[in-house]
């Protein structure tokens, strides 16, 4: 129906695109993480091809000496520390998108009595987010003790 | 190959990275490691290099780092692109990508496991 | 009764021109008005070229959709004081083609609802072309997915999930909550055929649980949890550990009294006239 008069009229696809994968910033916690997750995952996977390149050059001293070298300065150490970071977060959200996406701890369906409950904020899954924010608490503090301890500060 | 299959061998290989990342980066912690500075210094390298256990390590995380890696990417381009043959060139060249990078990264680990 | 005046920010479809547009309004509110009523006193009094959709005005019918304030909601249902603000921003539907100002076109929408099937299947056609009697189901089975069935088709979620905002060809929330209603019905025996439909990187594993389908679900449906139980049917089919019930059996026939009583009509409360 709408097909036949597009002849005498213009209609537009109002389609959100990548700015829609943020929306807006009314939406739930749940959708930003998802972004994140996105975000992390590409930056590690070119973080990873850099990596393969440059750690194959093991093969010979000389040219491992030049690649040393390089990880000595200060800018390849806060590039390792963001790296680390992204990888936490990763990994905890990772684990905790698999337990849930295969319907574990995600309770039964129940008759919908107003007001309505959304599953992502019943009992599991939250207390699935409670437990990886408090491991990722605990190992982000020793990450940054560790790379006080390499910049000297320690 | 079903997509069902595939985002199970994905969720599978993110359990094994997990696994393997703690001993990939526990040589570098000072707490129950030799420490960022010495672990990278060319005798520690070269110790791991003719170790059976670090050569097993390097070659499982490597292969499932990057399947996981690029599993993911072909997701991501596969919500961005409808194109039924655009996509399959996006498999093809991810595929090659892996290869690639797969037997570039493999070279150290044999000519030191070996040599 | 607490009075205001709230200023409207209207942004709209020129179809002639092929181009959007932003209208204003001021429009004195009272405590207890919905985002409907204001755009209908906007249509009665001060712009009769304003274009929306509405029937129900009470969230059972799932016309009135639209982005109000950022987040996708029902006009109708939608109370201007408890947005807590005094400029309303009304949006059409994101996801959708948009024919006129606030209208958008759900052609798409009901093509992808059609193509997962959204009936009972039966292996067995006699039963199936001629009914004799009702399917029997426990209260438990009932319960496994009634929650998915209370569905307006309001389309609400699908303006809200990110997968749709970039793949048109995902089947989106409101499809897949669907396909997990009829395979998790005890009455119904097509369950392979529908599996086959959704798992595709454009079917349930385009779902990557952000959530925000079940956040602006006006009836409760909660389509996130669908998909990931509808994912875990599909992994356990795969792997092989599921197991394939029959459909649901035929009511048995009512119990036959064997004592034949003679039936006598009870007696007139009215008097008869004699013919």
């Amino acid at each position: 129906m709408a097909e036949k008069s597009k002849k005498y009229r213009k209609f537009v696809y109002n389609q959100a695109g990548v700015m829609g994968w943020y929306g807006s910033s009314k939406y739930n916690l749940e959708r930003f993480l998802f972004l994140l997750h996105r975000i992390t995952g590409i930056g590690l996977i070119l973080f990873v091809i850099m990596h393969i390149l440059l750690t194959s050059a093991r093969v010979n001293y000389s040219l491992w000496e030049t690649v040393h070298s390089f990880m000595e300065t200060p800018l390849s150490h806060i590039g390792m520390f963001i790296v680390v970071l992204a990888l936490l977060f990763h990994g905890l959200n990772g684990l905790r998108l698999i337990i849930n996406e295969y319907g574990f701890l995600l309770g039964k369906p129940k008759k919908p009595v107003y007001p309505y409950r959304k599953v992502l904020k019943t009992k599991g899954p939250m207390s699935l987010l409670a437990i990886m924010i408090v491991i990722g608490i605990i190992l982000l503090i020793g990450i940054i003790y560790e790379f006080l301890l390499v910049w000297g500060v320690l | 190959m079903k997509e069902s299959t595939l985002r199970l061998i994905q969720y599978t290989l993110g359990i094994v990275i997990t696994i393997a990342i703690i001993f990939h980066l526990q040589i570098f912690t000072s707490l129950i490691g030799l420490g960022y500075v010495q672990g990278l210094t060319w005798e520690a390298v070269v110790s791991r290099m003719s170790n059976a256990f670090y050569d097993a390590l390097y070659a499982i995380l490597l292969f499932a780092v990057l399947t996981h890696g690029l599993i993911g990417i072909r997701n991501i381009l596969y919500e961005l692109v409808m194109d039924a043959f655009k996509r399959r060139v996006i498999t093809l060249v991810l595929l090659i990508i892996f290869i690639i990078l797969f037997i570039y990264g493999l070279v150290p680990i044999v000519a030191a496991g070996g040599g | 009764m607490e009075r205001k005046e709230v200023l409207f920010r209207i942004k709209r479809w020129n179809p002639e021109k092929g181009e959007w547009f932003i209208s204003e309004f001021k429009v004195p509110v009272y405590r207890g008005m919905t985002v409907l009523d204001a755009l209908i006193y906007i249509k009665e009094n001060l712009d009769p070229s304003l274009s929306f959709r509405a029937s129900c005005r009470m969230a059972i019918c799932g016309s009135c959709g639209m982005i109000i304030n950022g987040k996708p909601r029902l006009a109708c249902e939608t109370q201007i004081f408890h947005l807590n603000s005094n400029v309303i921003t009304v949006e059409p539907l994101r996801n959708y083609l948009i024919i006129k100002d606030l209208i958008a076109d759900f052609d798409e929408f009901y093509e992808k609802y059609r193509y997962i099937k959204p009936y009972l299947i039966r292996r067995d056609e006699d039963e199936y072309w001629d009914p004799t009697r009702e399917y029997s189901q426990t209260p438990e089975e009932h319960e496994r997915y009634l929650q998915f069935s209370y569905c307006i088709s309001c389309g609400l979620c699908v303006a809200a999930c990110p997968t749709s905002g970039t793949n048109r060809r995902y089947l989106g929330p409101q499809a897949l909550a669907n396909t997990y209603r009829f395979i998790a019905d005890s009455r119904d025996e097509g369950a392979l055929e529908r599996i086959e439909l959704v798992d595709t990187p454009d079917g349930c594993w385009g779902c990557h649980l952000a959530g925000s389908c079940s956040d602006v679900c006006p009836k409760g449906v909660d389509p996130a949890l669908a998909i990931q139980l509808l994912r875990r049917a599909i992994a356990m089919k795969s792997l092989g550990m599921a197991e394939v019930k029959k459909g649901a059996k035929v009511v048995p026939p009512l119990q036959v009294t064997e004592k034949k009583v003679k039936a006598t009509p009870p007696p007139f409360t009215v008097e008869q006239k004699q013919a």
